[in-house]
């Protein structure tokens, strides 16, 4: 795979199912280039791809049913916070009484309550960490991958954002791949962990 | 420790100066636009734009004009949202040969896209059209030739209007489920409403005002095919300086009251406020 002017090549990896990963590197190692790949963000000129024993490789990007958390959050930036978790249910299809059902579901997994009804652009980085998550859980994947997941947060909001995601990756039995070059998750205990560099993955 | 007035403080001479010399630009243009018509008020007068409403082509005329420049207005709509979210989202070799083609109107003078849509409804299709459909010198060779026109800004608008927005938000609904199809409903289009009544309130400005094609196209007969800019044209070329003048301004208030309106419109509405998409 190729993005901008450096290329990914022979890079062969699993991670167990129910396990939670880390793909570490220094910035520009195309940690985020792999974890867009896998989503179907870019192509791929050889290799496969497999969830279990699907292959994804081909599928569209809205077929794959991976959870996603970008750098940053990326939220959507006209919709509340409530509309931001509708919306991967509006999109399947869901009645009106299920999406209901769910976001309340995941406002009270994620304690949204005292900001469900604000803009992304009034919301800390936590709450858009938060928020974004939900957003991705929302249609109950059983793959999550993170980008930079905590990046823009401090030391305390780190943790937080760590043990709740630990709490809802066993609860709900996910698979989670994190890309991050932040040393907060060196000190943690993580089942498998992978490193990018100069092209080369190795697992450490 | 943090000093009372510190923002003023920073504002040093040099930042006065900067901020000054923008006022200077903008007055001096809006001098010359005051003083535009400023002094043609003096070869009309209140009574003689009165007057007009009790002329029946006038009265056809300004129908007409409103009533075409909002129909071309959302036919340009009806083309351009698509095409500019196009524009602005696909990568293609051909990409600036579509834009320059799409850019055709602009760059003709009006009266040879008068000209150029006279031909081709005189081509056999155009023939069999109008066999069926009235167009030329009609009514509907006004929408199309004020859309025809209106298009090529609106397109303009919305590309700029999309590109303008995070592409990677469409990106991220897509990861969520969403086609390209929903992505664009759910997320680009409500995000880019602001840019869209914007192109809306521009294109329609452009149509209300469209006089070249018309004239060629339409031809200038009252009653028919004759709009405001046909009336002053005619009311000039019978050498009635006073009529035509009165009809401008009639033009500019009627314009200027519709399009404050739609502006105080817009911000009351939600048209400027995020979450109303779904």
């Amino acid at each position: 795979m190729q993005q901008g002017d450096f290329q990914l090549t022979d890079l062969s990896f699993t991670v167990p199912k129910h396990g939670f990963a880390t793909l570490e590197g220094p910035n520009g190692s195309g940690k985020t280039t792999l974890l867009e790949t896998i989503l179907g963000l870019h192509s791929m000129r050889a290799g496969k791809i497999f969830l279990d024993d699907r292959e994804i490789t081909l599928s569209p990007v809205h077929q794959r049913n991976i959870g996603y958390v970008p750098q940053q959050g990326i939220l959507f930036q006209h919709l509340k916070v409530y509309q931001q978790l509708e919306i991967p249910l509006i999109a399947r299809g869901w009645h009106r009484s299920l999406r209901e059902k769910r976001c309340e579901e995941l406002i009270d997994l994620l304690r949204l309550h005292a900001f469900v009804s604000a803009y992304p652009a009034s919301l800390s980085g936590g709450e858009i960490q938060k928020t974004a998550l939900a957003r991705a859980l929302s249609f109950r994947p059983e793959y999550l991958l993170l980008d930079e997941p905590t990046a823009a947060l401090d030391t305390d909001a780190k943790m937080q954002f760590y043990q709740l995601l630990r709490a809802i990756a066993s609860q709900q039995s996910l698979t989670i791949l994190c890309v991050t070059h932040d040393r907060f998750f060196r000190d943690q205990k993580i089942d498998h962990r992978f490193r990018l560099e100069k092209g080369i993955l190795t697992l450490i | 420790m943090i000093q009372k007035n510190s923002w003023r403080n920073r504002s040093s001479f040099g930042d006065r100066f900067f901020w000054f010399s923008l006022a200077v630009i903008i007055s001096t243009y809006i001098t010359f636009l005051v003083a535009l018509l400023f002094a043609s008020s003096f070869h009309t007068s209140s009574s003689s734009i009165l007057r007009l409403f009790s002329q029946s082509e006038i009265r056809y005329a300004l129908r007409l004009s409103l009533l075409s420049s909002t129909v071309s207005t959302l036919l340009s709509l009806w083309i351009a949202v698509p095409s500019g979210y196009y524009l602005a989202r696909c990568s293609s070799p051909l990409l600036k040969l579509i834009e320059v083609i799409m850019d055709i109107p602009l760059i003709l003078p009006p009266l040879v896209v008068g000209m150029l849509l006279l031909i081709l409804f005189q081509t056999p299709p155009g023939r069999w059209l109008q066999s069926h459909i009235p167009v030329t010198y009609a009514i509907p060779s006004i929408i199309i030739a004020q859309g025809v026109i209106g298009t090529a800004y609106a397109v303009r608008m919305m590309k700029d209007a999309f590109a303008s927005l995070d592409q990677r938000e469409e990106k991220v609904a897509q990861t969520l489920g969403c086609t390209a199809s929903q992505a664009f409903w759910y997320i680009a289009f409500p995000a880019a409403k602001r840019g869209i009544f914007s192109a809306a309130i521009l294109t329609w400005a452009r149509c209300f005002g469209e006089f070249g094609p018309i004239l060629v196209f339409s031809g200038a007969t009252r009653l028919k095919t004759e709009v405001l800019p046909t009336s002053i044209y005619l009311e000039m070329s019978i050498g009635n300086l006073e009529n035509a003048l009165a009809v401008s301004f009639l033009m500019i208030g009627v314009a200027v009251l519709l399009l404050l309106a739609f502006r105080l419109w817009g911000e009351s509405a939600s048209i400027h406020k995020p979450g109303t998409a779904i």
